[in-house]
């Protein structure tokens, strides 16, 4: 099972660039474009959005995947606000909602995942929250084997899965395989703060991430203010397209 | 502490459990009185069947439980839930499902991350990452991510991240259960190449006799603690302890009945093929 969160970062053009300047960037230009009801000023956005990521060279085809596994929420926001307030509304939803799924594929894409991580550390996010995710992020594939051995072993003793929704007996056997996973992940959370402990663990996790903010992340850092000021001008009508 | 060597020669205990005896909550008792000393430097091999507390007992010298009546020490200071921390860093724990021990998502930060909580410089950390790596020959792969490794490069990258703590003692928990033939013989030839103490949970005779001198045979208490050659002329001990000599041990006591012969049980092929030249 070929996944991993990093395949693209280093080929990026945005790799080594600080990453706790990506997320300040990032997230304060979402929250911004959260804000904004104007489409042209979204469009702008937006169009900042996909410039930056063709600049990055993330994969097309990656990007496409992460949009699109986005796409429902999107459509659903946005026929919400169709029904609710007119196409207008729908159309700066879809916007928004778009510009920030790029900014986010944008960030993790092009960030190494433990220097995101240092990043969050950095900005004094609490211990148990990144060290969680750390963890998560190891473990959802020793659980996604796990899951896949027991589907194994319930086919090859005859089990064929649900014939339709009502199936009462499918659902007994799902029932119990949910409660098996969460027996034996109970028990590997027991062994992995073994194992925690018995490195030294406590309560914190460090690593190794040296950045030091460069000529190249204080231009990435302008172009963020200049698109989130124009944006804002955009919106409050203190400029219009000639 | 010290104790007196069979050599002769005085050496340090890196652990000496004294009288302990230890309980689960519901009252199954998993150890009885074990009293225990390894040396510096001293490979011992713990075997036992199923069941026997060889897991709990690794557990209690890697100061992750802690029994209720008797006394570890580890490199002379007394271990409580108070210095648990201090016992845990001289004390490297392999866990038999290296799932469980590799918890990082990368092989390098995995391996750093001992050294980091031990408050070390970078330059410092990266040496070590670096050396321990090549000791359990893992170099090659730093830079990979845990979920696409075998069982036996997950094992070697887990053994490096204890050697970059570098605690004078290992614990190794069934280190070449489920492994393939090569898988075992290069984690046997990467812990016969280090200078550590070592207490080596296994069923595996061969592996016993390959990396120890001595072997602890353990079932609730400890049955036999002596030279593992001594073992081989106990067969009261193994029958009581469910334990099977290698195939080749076997295959030459037959021999020894059919041609007559008196010689002791070999612990290794090489030795085998030695004494069939000698008795042929």
């Amino acid at each position: 099972m070929e996944l991993h969160i990093d395949r693209d970062a280093e080929g990026s053009a945005l790799f080594r660039f600080d990453p706790r300047v990506k997320l300040v960037c990032i997230f304060a230009l979402i929250v911004l474009v959260s804000m904004v009801t104007d489409a042209v000023a979204l469009a702008f956005a937006l169009l900042f959005a996909v410039l930056l990521l063709a600049f990055s060279r993330v994969p097309p085809v990656q990007l496409a995947r992460g949009y699109l596994a986005a796409l429902p929420f999107i459509a659903l926001s946005s026929l919400t606000m169709l029904l609710a307030s007119g196409p207008g509304s729908a159309m700066a939803m879809a916007l928004r909602v778009s510009t920030s799924v790029l900014l986010l594929l944008l960030l993790v894409r092009t960030t190494p995942f433990m220097d995101l991580l240092w990043a969050l550390r950095w900005f004094k996010v609490p211990a148990l929250l990144t060290d969680m995710i750390m963890l998560t992020y190891r473990f959802i594939f020793v659980l996604l084997e796990e899951l896949e051995r027991m589907r194994l072993a319930r086919k090859a003793r005859g089990f064929q899965g649900g014939r339709s929704l009502l199936d009462r007996k499918a659902f007994q056997v799902l029932a119990n395989t949910i409660g098996m996973v969460f027996l034996r992940s109970y028990r590997r959370a027991g062994q992995v703060y073994a194992a925690l402990l018995s490195r030294g663990y406590d309560g914190k996790a460090r690593t190794i991430a040296t950045y030091r903010v460069g000529g190249r992340d204080v231009a990435l850092g302008l172009a963020f203010v200049i698109t989130g000021v124009w944006t804002l001008a955009l919106q409050m009508g203190w400029y219009a397209w000639p | 502490m010290d104790i007196g060597a069979a050599d002769g020669v005085v050496r340090l205990a890196v652990i000496a459990l004294k009288n302990v005896s230890f309980e689960y909550p519901g009252g199954h008792r998993a150890l009885e009185d074990v009293t225990l000393e390894v040396g510096e430097g001293e490979r011992v091999a713990l075997i036992g069947p199923n069941g026997a507390g060889k897991s709990t007992l690794l557990h209690i010298m890697a100061a992750l439980e802690f029994p209720r009546v008797g006394e570890v020490r580890v490199m002379g200071h007394r271990v409580d839930r108070r210095s648990a921390a201090e016992a845990r860093r001289k004390v490297g724990f392999l866990f038999q499902d290296p799932d469980d021990q590799v918890f990082m998502p990368s092989v390098y930060e995995d391996v750093a991350f001992g050294p980091l909580n031990m408050g070390l410089p970078e330059e410092e950390v990266r040496r070590r990452v670096e050396g321990a790596l090549e000791a359990s020959g893992a170099a090659h792969l730093a830079r990979r991510v845990p979920q696409n490794l075998s069982l036996g490069e997950k094992k070697r990258v887990a053994i490096a991240g204890l050697l970059s703590m570098s605690p004078p003692l290992l614990l190794l928990d069934e280190p070449t259960a489920n492994l393939d033939p090569q898988g075992r013989r290069d984690l046997v030839n990467v812990l016969a190449g280090l200078g550590q103490s070592m207490v080596i949970a296994t069923h595996d005779m061969s592996v016993a006799f390959e990396l120890a001198e001595r072997a602890v045979v353990l079932k609730g208490r400890v049955l036999f603690d002596g030279d593992v050659r001594t073992l081989l002329k106990r067969p009261e001990v193994l029958r009581e302890a469910n334990l099977e000599l290698p195939s080749f041990s076997r295959l030459m006591m037959m021999y020894r009945e059919h041609i007559g012969a008196d010689f002791e049980p070999p612990l290794t092929v090489e030795e085998a093929l030695a004494l069939l030249k000698a008795h042929r």
